[in-house]
């Protein structure tokens, strides 16, 4: 069941009126709703799957009240390994079998020895690498005697399944969300409102921009051998505009949902190419599991702290591992590798937090250096993003060297003109809305109700336009 | 909840407004259209005693005036230049719903016809400014391109971006019916090349779009059903014919169509001046393949009504 499907259209409200109608008595009967809600959710794409949701939801709570119950560090060590063993076998089994399976081969063969492999047709779960990072964050936040272990295994499940943030986060910590399941939520109309404009601006920025962006994109991505350099920059672009439109359209639409039902979810994406460098890009793009893997895998690792040696070490190592996370495939690595080879320096330089807030806060118009910084790290990115989306690593190569190429001084093939005028106009409302969680946010508080209701009256005039057949999110293969 | 709830409703209730308000746009849009052909067929107001179908071949190269007057009869063009073989069936059906036309030219196409060539489509943009009509709504509904129960609900679900393009549309001599419903062209394409190729060109039956085959089966089955002789047509193209694909077609036809192949012993056809480019005939060379036909036509007694066995 896709957000920007009719049969979420049908289901949330349903799910929204028998939540503040029938279970408004008490915040257990609420969790059990959201519960039954969140398996209908999941089972929609495959019902198989239910079942690992399931049994990894058990492990992480049966084994966090062991870990917590042990009365010996060599049974708490022997819990937290189990889960995290089984968890992140799951994970490496459904996501990464095939992929070491076949690395295994090649790198065999460039020695001149040949096996034959044994691949297998795995289908990956949805959301799996997230309710995963659910479970695992959980039991690391046990062990580490940061919380104490949720004893309402309902309450627990909630926590994992809750279906806005199920298949592609945000991905939520126990300490921000388990509170808010442990309390009745009672409506409130301005948090409600609040979730309806933001799923406004979230189906917006997935229909009107990330689809639109698509269609070009995988034309020019798909065909890149045959166009000019000046038109592989269009497609480059276009596709930093799609996948940026899909995640935090997504993310946008689960946290509106969430509000819906009185929760509030961790905030994702906070205009991430307004960036004036690499590091403040990496504080604003998918900020739920940047944070995550900082606090799991980067401070651990001893993060900022020690020689120069230690933090190029550390920051290489979280960024190669946030790429392998993506996906099983050299270019989700390499993507990773390049964006830890980008924000080095200023790591090696402690220059890495220097930009905290929006750019050209309280101005209307940024500096001219300030422009150039923006400029500078968005075409950055861009060169990063052509190794996310290309088929291979070599692909991602030619399509680069095209671009090095004469001919990126010609007028582009694909100049779609509807696309700039949307593109355009899109990056004006993020840049009038930037202080704010989401861009429309603004218009809550500056525009009276005239004005609100014309705008999104002609959001969804153009949601209707632009709305073809349904297309996944990309972050759903991940 | 309950002021959210009424809130909720008011923006629903002024939204419905809105959205009915465009039914007024619905009902225009049709007259900024150049081609008028499937807003008259679906009017019911096409009337004839022979339809051509087809894409650009059918459309350029046999003109109905010429083979009505040849005939005697009444004959109508309806090919669409880029439109596939599920589009011309969108037509076909349009057409047997309110009349049995005694015979239908099916013009081939090689390379589109049931091959991989991507050159036609289904022509989506000529049904757009059409919604008006429920049978278009239909379509679009069956090719997944909208919504059965939005539809029904919302007005903006119908339409498309390009209905809100209220500019006129410019008359382009390429996609420009007479009022026969034929668009020959008088001017040769840039870059046509004007050596005819004399070999012989492959047709690969593997390499058949499934789809199509099954459209251009829905087509025959059609007409048989309707008493509607069919003719598969095949006009000449700016090199050496393809007997593996005129035999690939008879064998797809199964016998519920005529096949009326041009006579490629006229040297004639061997002008590049009859042609516009390598696939199509210019008005001249269409009007000679036409005479070609309405022989065809006269010898086979197509229009007469004895025993059918092609």
């Amino acid at each position: 069941m896709l957000f920007n499907s009719l049969s979420f259209a049908v289901f949330l409200p349903l799910v929204f009126l028998l939540y503040w109608l029938l279970s408004n008595k008490s915040y257990r009967l609420q969790n059990l709703l959201l519960l039954a809600a969140s398996y209908f959710f999941y089972g929609c794409w495959d019902v198989r799957f239910l079942g690992l949701l399931a049994f990894s939801t058990f492990l992480d709570y049966y084994s966090g009240l062991q870990i917590a119950q042990a009365s010996k560090t060599i049974y708490k060590k022997i819990w937290f390994w189990t889960s995290v063993g089984i968890n992140l076998g799951f994970l490496g089994f459904f996501k990464y079998y095939n992929f070491f399976v076949d690395s295994f081969a090649m790198g065999l063969t460039k020695f001149g020895m040949h096996i034959d492999t044994w691949t297998l047709n795995v289908i990956l779960p949805v959301g799996i690498s997230f309710y995963t990072f659910h479970g695992l964050s959980y039991v690391i936040d046990i062990y580490k005697n940061r919380i104490q272990p949720e004893r309402n295994f309902v309450d627990y499940a909630v926590f994992v399944s809750f279906f806005p943030l199920l298949v592609a986060g945000p991905i939520e910590r126990a300490t921000h969300l388990l509170p808010q399941l442990k309390t009745k939520r009672s409506f409130n109309y301005t948090q409600a409102v609040d979730g309806l404009r933001q799923i406004l601006w979230g189906l917006c920025k997935k229909i009107i921009i990330a689809d639109t962006c698509a269609q070009y994109a995988n034309l020019i991505f798909d065909h890149s051998d045959t166009y000019s350099g000046s038109t592989l920059v269009v497609g480059a672009v276009l596709f930093a505009f799609q996948i940026y439109g899909d995640f935090s359209g997504y993310s946008d639409i689960a946290l509106g949902t969430a509000r819906l039902f009185g929760i509030e979810l961790l905030q994702n994406f906070r205009f991430p190419y307004f960036s004036r460098d690499i590091a403040e890009f990496w504080r604003r793009w998918h900020i739920s599991l940047s944070s995550w893997f900082k606090d799991y895998l980067y401070i651990p690792l001893g993060g900022s702290q020690g020689s120069t040696w230690l933090r190029i070490r550390n920051t290489l190592i979280i960024f190669i591992v946030s790429g392998f996370w993506h996906g099983a495939n050299w270019t989700f690595i390499i993507w990773g590798a390049l964006n830890a080879v980008y924000i080095l320096p200023s790591i090696i330089f402690k220059t890495n937090r220097n930009h905290l807030a929006i750019v050209a806060q309280g101005k209307v118009f940024p500096t001219i250096k300030e422009t150039a910084q923006v400029l500078f790290t968005f075409g950055l990115t861009v060169l990063a993003w052509i190794f996310f989306r290309a088929k291979s690593v070599s692909h991602a190569i030619e399509y680069i060297g095209a671009i090095c190429s004469k001919s990126v001084l010609s007028i582009p093939e694909v100049k779609p003109p509807l696309v700039f005028v949307v593109l355009i106009l899109f990056i004006l409302m993020e840049w009038r809305g930037r202080t704010h969680n989401y861009a429309l946010e603004k218009t809550a508080f500056t525009k009276p109700k005239w004005v609100r209701w014309t705008l999104y009256l002609v959001l969804i005039g153009c949601l209707f336009q632009f709305a073809g057949q349904e297309q996944a999110f990309i972050y759903f293969q991940f | 909840m309950k002021k959210f709830l009424l809130q909720l409703l008011c923006f629903g209730v002024l939204f419905l407004a809105i959205d009915r308000t465009l039914i007024v746009l619905r009902n225009y849009v049709p007259r900024l259209e150049v081609d008028q052909r499937l807003e008259q067929l679906l009017q019911k107001k096409l009337k004839a005693d022979v339809f051509v179908f087809g894409s650009s071949r059918g459309a350029r190269d046999v003109i109905a005036s010429q083979l009505g007057d040849s005939l005697q009869q009444k004959v109508y063009n309806l090919s669409y230049p880029g439109g596939d073989i599920e589009f011309q069936y969108f037509v076909l059906q349009q057409l047997l719903k309110y009349q049995k036309p005694k015979a239908i030219l099916l013009v081939m196409d090689e390379n589109t016809e049931v091959g991989t060539s991507e050159n036609v489509r289904y022509r989506l943009d000529r049904l757009y400014p059409l919604v008006k009509y429920p049978a278009v709504r239909e379509e679009l509904i069956r090719k997944e391109e909208k919504n059965k129960y939005v539809s029904e609900l919302f007005i903006l679900h119908q339409l498309n971006k390009s209905n809100f393009d209220l500019r006129h549309r410019k008359p382009s001599p390429l996609d420009t019916p007479l009022s026969c419903g034929s668009m020959p062209i008088t001017t040769q394409m840039p870059g046509f090349t004007k050596k005819f190729n004399t070999a012989i060109p492959d047709y690969d039956a593997q390499k058949e779009f499934a789809s199509k085959r099954y459209y251009f089966n829905q087509f025959l089955n059609a007409c048989e059903k309707a008493n509607t002789k069919v003719v598969l047509v095949f006009p000449p193209n700016f090199y050496a014919p393809s007997p593996a694909f005129y035999a690939r077609m008879q064998q797809l036809a199964n016998h519920r169509a005529y096949l009326m192949r041009y006579n490629s012993a006229y040297a004639h056809y061997l002008n590049s001046d009859l042609f516009t480019d390598k696939h199509h005939l210019r008005q001249s060379g269409a009007q000679l393949f036409t005479s070609e036909l309405a022989g065809f036509i006269r010898e086979q007694q197509l229009l007469l009504p004895p025993k059918f066995n092609p």
